[in-house]
């Protein structure tokens, strides 16, 4: 106390200075961490609303900010005017054919401003415009690739989650599909001359080329790292498959039609009053439904990977009573078998919907 | 404003009313004190001597009525004036009033060093020390106040009240506390601003003290000025040695009186 | 009844007016205390002493407990939502912005506060103060204006060691229980820290300042004479200076974000 009291003059003194020390080092720290003594070069852009471009919004390029939105007006053409900034060690993305991307996120987590560099090595002046991804003129620089877009990291990683059930899923159907088709074989065996033999090929040749997709896919995984565009390319080409195959089914010189035929070669079995015939065709439009409506997501694919596992599941379903039919038909007629039992397994993808969203 | 030219008159009161919590302290009390005057206030306990004190020196606030030191107002006084009157009027108090976070040099080296700013600090400690050894404090000058006897605090304060040297002292209860040598040296010391003519208003009611010092007495009993008449006056109308003893006991009757008074009331 | 209730607002508005008259002064007097070297210097450096260096350890050690609080909890809550940078807004809001400074004038109401209220009250009742005002010494210059500049100036400081300790200090004690990466958190951090948030901790100080130095001195002031009062000073001054930092912190808050 003593001491205290005695040295006051000098403790407070230190007191007071490491104190004032302190606190001009932070805010110097503050400065130079927030660049606020860095040189930052103007450009200007237009956005369709000021909704998620608010002044003081940051601009990532590959998860680094490189830049701030200043100020935003609403222009007479009912657009919203944006000047940004962008920090000077970061000019050099500045190029011609640079643009700005709105990304919003999917669960609603917000929105990301995202630069990207024009592949051209001509520098952008200060206080020109930068275009936007959702703009025509931005349309067309991603079209002809001049620019320089990278992978989203999360919206990929999310893809890519959702990619290997539906993979299993789809190979699931294939596996399926193969089984209803050796069923087919078995039932007609010894019978494959004339149509029913081609129809047997027909079909064979629609399922062959489901393990070709299931490799696409495969790869496609691999390849969904670099691009999701190519990704929803792939989604397409499986959908078309399956169209195929479904129509390949539905045709009426097919297989089943062919199969059912009062005159085909084994219309005699057959006698049940078109019962079987008319189950058989109710399933087989369900699966062509399915997949029809898998072709019209796929179009629209964006963030919608979980109806398309829905609908390859309901396509499998489908199929799995095409294969009970056709057990049917190669039990009841010939062979007096009749429809075994069939354990119920729970579907993949919605165990997995409830785990995940439970 | 210099003494030579002002008025014999340096102190007056006129129609001072004083209360606190409720009760009459002071009631429509008028007096005045001449240059070079020395006036004992006398009276018993509770009669409201300490307050008159007070509010004479403008330390409390009067209910009514007004102070006048050397013809101002002392409550409307600015802030330049008030400074002169605090430098040219001393106040020692009762209970010493000594400040407690202070050495006891400080006590005395403050009014110093605002009222004569051009001392140096050793200048200050000097006349300081010498005051008090005047008085019999000779303790080390550096420790403070919690560590002295009351007779100690006392010194100190009435070392601070004169430590300006101001023409006007108010000594609350000088010879409290003090045992005999201590009042020796008192009596010594105001024997000194006697010969200077400071003006003195004591309250007090050791009358050693009244009779060695007081040019003129006042009796306050109840808040009121009962008595107010030139010692000489009271030391005749009494005869002469035992005329101090007979005022005091005078005193005592009134108060007696006053309080039958005041039973008769309430009843 | 009526005649109570009459009585009484007269009373509270009589004493508001003083205290408001009180404060007028005490403004005045600071104003002018930085025009001329006072004696109230040396009075200024204790209160410095007191109220700054000696709250500075508790200070220090309730900084760096909030602080890893929320370094912990946010490390391990705030991942779960995608949000792990929120951890850095979220600590300069609390200790910068929000507690901190309401934290502070906590440590500092609790013990000089109390000790400008009792020591002031004290000087009444031993007539210290009239004393002071014998020799020529205003006492609201000598004694309140060094208080209410040192407590001012204590809070001030204070209020940035709360911050050093609370977002560098727990850092520390973080690292005894679950390492961060230091250049990470110490970039995110000043990345998150604006100079606004420090002007308004810094605002948030100098008013508490004010409030609890005024307060204490008016309530150390406003006792009659019985020393049986002191410490009831004491606590009116703990009370009002509490209730008023909470409303002025209130105040503080929306204005920034109204």
């Amino acid at each position: 106390m003593k001491f205290r009291m005695r040295h006051a003059d000098r403790i407070v003194g230190v007191f007071t200075l490491l104190a004032f020390v302190l606190l001009v080092g932070v805010i110097i720290l503050m400065g130079a961490n927030q660049r606020w003594f860095a040189k930052n070069y103007t450009y200007f852009a237009q956005f369709p609303t000021a909704g998620s471009v608010q002044p003081g919004t940051a601009i990532f390029h590959k998860g680094f900010q490189v830049g701030t939105i200043r100020r935003v007006s609403l222009n007479e053409a009912g657009s919203v005017d944006a000047e940004f900034s962008i920090q000077d060690s970061y000019y050099h993305l500045m190029r011609t054919h640079s643009l700005l991307e709105l990304v919003t996120s999917p669960i609603g987590l917000g929105s990301q401003l995202l630069l990207h560099a024009g592949r051209s090595l001509e520098p952008l002046p200060e206080e020109s415009y930068v275009p936007t991804a959702d703009s025509a003129e931005g349309q067309d620089l991603i079209e002809l690739e001049l620019v320089d877009i990278p992978p989203k990291d999360d919206t990929i990683t999310r893809l890519l989650s959702n990619v290997n059930p539906l993979l299993e899923s789809t190979s699931k159907t294939v596996t399926t599909l193969n089984r209803t088709l050796t069923e087919l074989n078995r039932a007609l065996a010894g019978q494959s001359e004339g149509p029913l033999g081609d129809i047997i090929t027909d079909a064979s040749a629609a399922v062959a080329r489901l393990p070709t997709t299931l490799d696409e896919i495969n790869s496609l995984v691999v390849a969904a790292r670099d691009s999701a565009v190519t990704l929803l390319d792939s989604a397409n080409v499986i959908a078309g498959n399956l169209e195929t195959m479904s129509a390949s089914f539905a045709d009426p010189t097919g297989l089943v039609t062919t199969l059912l035929d009062p005159k085909g070669s084994i219309a005699t079995f057959l006698d049940d009053k078109d019962a079987l015939y008319n189950r058989v065709m109710t399933m087989l439009l369900e699966a062509e439904r399915s997949v029809r409506s898998l072709r019209e997501i796929s179009a629209s694919l964006s963030a919608e990977m979980p109806k398309l596992a829905v609908v390859l599941e309901e396509g499998k379903t489908a199929l799995v009573s095409a294969q009970d039919v056709l057990e049917g038909l190669k039990n009841n007629p010939l062979l007096k078998g009749g429809i075994t039992e069939r354990e119920e397994q729970d579907s993949l993808y919605s165990s997995m919907r409830e785990g995940a969203f439970e | 404003m210099s003494a030579e030219n002002a008025s014999a008159l340096l102190l007056e009161l006129r129609g001072i009313s004083a209360s606190s919590g409720g009760s009459e302290i002071l009631e429509d009390v008028s007096m005045t004190v001449e240059r070079g005057d020395r006036v004992a206030v006398m009276g018993p306990s509770g009669s409201g001597k300490s307050t008159l004190l007070k509010v004479a020196a403008g330390l409390e606030p009067a209910g009514s009525g007004h102070a006048f030191f050397d013809g101002r107002d002392i409550a409307t006084l600015g802030q330049r004036e008030e400074l002169d009157f605090r430098k040219r009027a001393g106040f020692g108090f009762q209970d010493g009033a000594l400040w407690e976070n202070q050495t006891v040099l400080n006590n005395l080296a403050l009014p110093l060093r605002i009222h004569r700013p051009e001392l140096s600090e050793p200048e200050i400690a000097e006349r300081s020390r010498a005051l008090l050894s005047s008085l019999g404090f000779t303790d080390s000058l550096g420790v403070r106040p919690a560590t002295l006897s009351m007779g100690e605090r006392k010194i100190v304060s009435i070392a601070r009240a004169i430590v300006l040297e101001p023409e006007l002292v108010f000594l609350d209860d000088p010879t409290g506390h003090l045992d005999e040598d201590a009042r020796d040296r008192l009596y010594a010391v105001v024997d000194k601003l006697v010969r200077k003519g400071t003006t003195i208003v004591a309250v007090t009611n050791n009358s050693g003290f009244v009779r060695r010092f007081a040019l003129r007495l006042v009796v306050v009993a109840n808040g009121r000025v009962t008595y107010d008449v030139p010692m000489k006056v009271a030391l005749a109308a009494e005869g002469l040695e035992p005329a101090a003893r007979s005022v005091v006991a005078r005193l005592k009757r009134y108060a007696e009186r006053d309080r039958l008074d005041e039973i008769e009331e309430r009843r | 009844m009526i005649e109570s209730i009459g009585a009484s607002v007269r009373d509270k508005a009589s004493r508001f007016l003083y205290a408001l008259a009180f404060f007028g002064r005490v403004v005045d007097r600071s104003l002018r205390f930085f025009r001329r070297r006072q004696v109230g210097y040396k009075v200024l450096v204790f209160q410095i002493l007191f109220t700054g260096v000696e709250a500075l350890l508790v200070n220090a050690v309730m900084a760096m407990a909030i602080g890893a609080a929320i370094i912990v909890i946010g490390s391990s809550l705030l991942p779960q939502f995608g949000q792990s940078r929120l951890m850095y807004d979220i600590m300069v809001i609390v200790i910068t912005k929000e507690l901190g400074p309401l934290l502070t004038a906590f440590i500092v109401i609790a013990r000089s506060g109390t000790a400008i209220a009792t020591e002031l009250a004290g000087m009444v009742v031993g007539h210290e103060i009239e004393a002071y005002i014998s020799v020529g010494v205003d006492p609201v210059s000598f004694l309140v204006v060094p208080r209410v500049i040192g407590m001012v100036a204590s809070l001030a400081l204070l209020s940035i060691y709360f911050n050093l300790f609370g977002l560098l200090g727990s850092f520390l004690v973080v690292q005894l229980i679950k390492p961060i990466a230091f250049a990470e958190y110490f970039q995110s951090l000043l990345a998150a820290l604006a100079p606004g948030d420090i002007l308004s901790g810094m605002a948030k100080s100098l008013v508490f300042g004010v409030i609890i130095s005024t307060v204490a001195s008016y309530q150390g002031f406003a006792i009659g004479r019985a020393s049986t009062e002191i410490p009831v000073a004491g606590i009116k001054a703990v009370g009002q200076s509490f209730v008023l930092c909470i409303f002025a912190d209130v105040l503080i808050t929306l204005a920034q974000y109204a």
